[in-house]
């Protein structure tokens, strides 16, 4: 037993060695995959609020994202200001019980986001919700 | 040495080719995965309760963070500290309407709602104030 304990390690077999960092490896390739979420690429898109709220998001019929500028987009097609009462109420239905989420960046000042809240209430759209990221 | 080259020979698969699959896999996950939760606040919900008996309760939120009642009594010195909220100026059972004013940022707006409806108040979200105060242009 001894002189097994004292052989030094690397005269075994070269694999044996890479054990122990294939349990690490393994270890972190659960870690990420259970624990982070595969999400689309965002960058340079808007920096969400930061909130403690933990309502899950449910699926949105629509989507309006407003970057820090004001500039807007509905679901993947960017659209002036003017250009949204039309398009909402084509893609909506009146006083409906659809849900709209809006992505709006955190520096977003309260008069731009009211410019777009404002077709919506027009329309009667009674479920809005604002995005946020939790903070840990 | 021998009794060991034997063992390996029965495993078949080689611990290098194994790791660099591994590898590649624990690349994906670390590039592609994000700890970031996307949560939601609902706006504009429809609040329970007959609101036309009573106007709903209409809560500033000035730029310089204070939260005010339309006639200027105070609430809170700052949105971030709505444990601090003047409770007894507010009647639970109506629901409240933040009204941010025009430069007020959406996260403002969000902490805001959120620390109400944390408090135990139906919040929604109303138009926000011109920017010069009692003004309307």
């Amino acid at each position: 037993m001894m002189l097994h304990a004292n052989r030094p390690r690397r005269l075994l077999d070269s694999d044996s060695n890479l054990i122990p960092m294939i349990n690490v490896v393994f270890l972190l390739l659960i870690f990420f995959m259970i624990a982070g979420q595969i999400s689309p690429y965002q960058a340079g898109e808007v920096q969400l609020p930061n909130a403690r709220s933990n309502k899950a998001p449910q699926p949105p019929l629509l989507t309006l994202t407003i970057r820090a500028d004001g500039s807007l987009k509905v679901d993947d097609q960017p659209l002036t200001l003017t250009e949204l009462a039309p398009v909402l109420s084509q893609r909506l239905q009146p006083g409906s019980a659809q849900l709209v989420a809006i992505k709006a960046d955190r520096a977003l000042p309260a008069r731009q986001l009211d410019a777009v809240l404002a077709p919506l209430r027009q329309l009667g759209i009674a479920r809005v919700t604002l995005y946020s990221e939790q903070v840990e | 040495m021998q009794l060991l080259a034997a063992r390996r020979k029965k495993l078949g698969i080689s611990l290098t080719a194994l790791i660099d699959v591994v590898f590649i896999l624990l690349m994906f996950f670390m590039l592609t995965s994000s700890f970031v939760r996307v949560r939601a606040f609902e706006l504009l919900a429809p609040v329970a309760g007959d609101s036309s008996d009573q106007p709903p309760q209409l809560v500033l939120l000035g730029s310089d963070e204070r939260l005010t009642l339309f006639d200027g009594r105070l609430l809170a010195s700052s949105y971030q500290q709505l444990d601090a909220l003047e409770r007894s100026l507010l009647d639970p059972a109506q629901p409240l309407v933040l009204v941010p004013a025009a430069e007020v940022q959406v996260q403002a707006i969000v902490a805001t709602l959120e620390g109400l409806s944390r408090a135990g108040f139906a919040v929604s979200l109303g138009d926000s104030q011109p920017a010069g105060g009692e003004v309307v242009p």
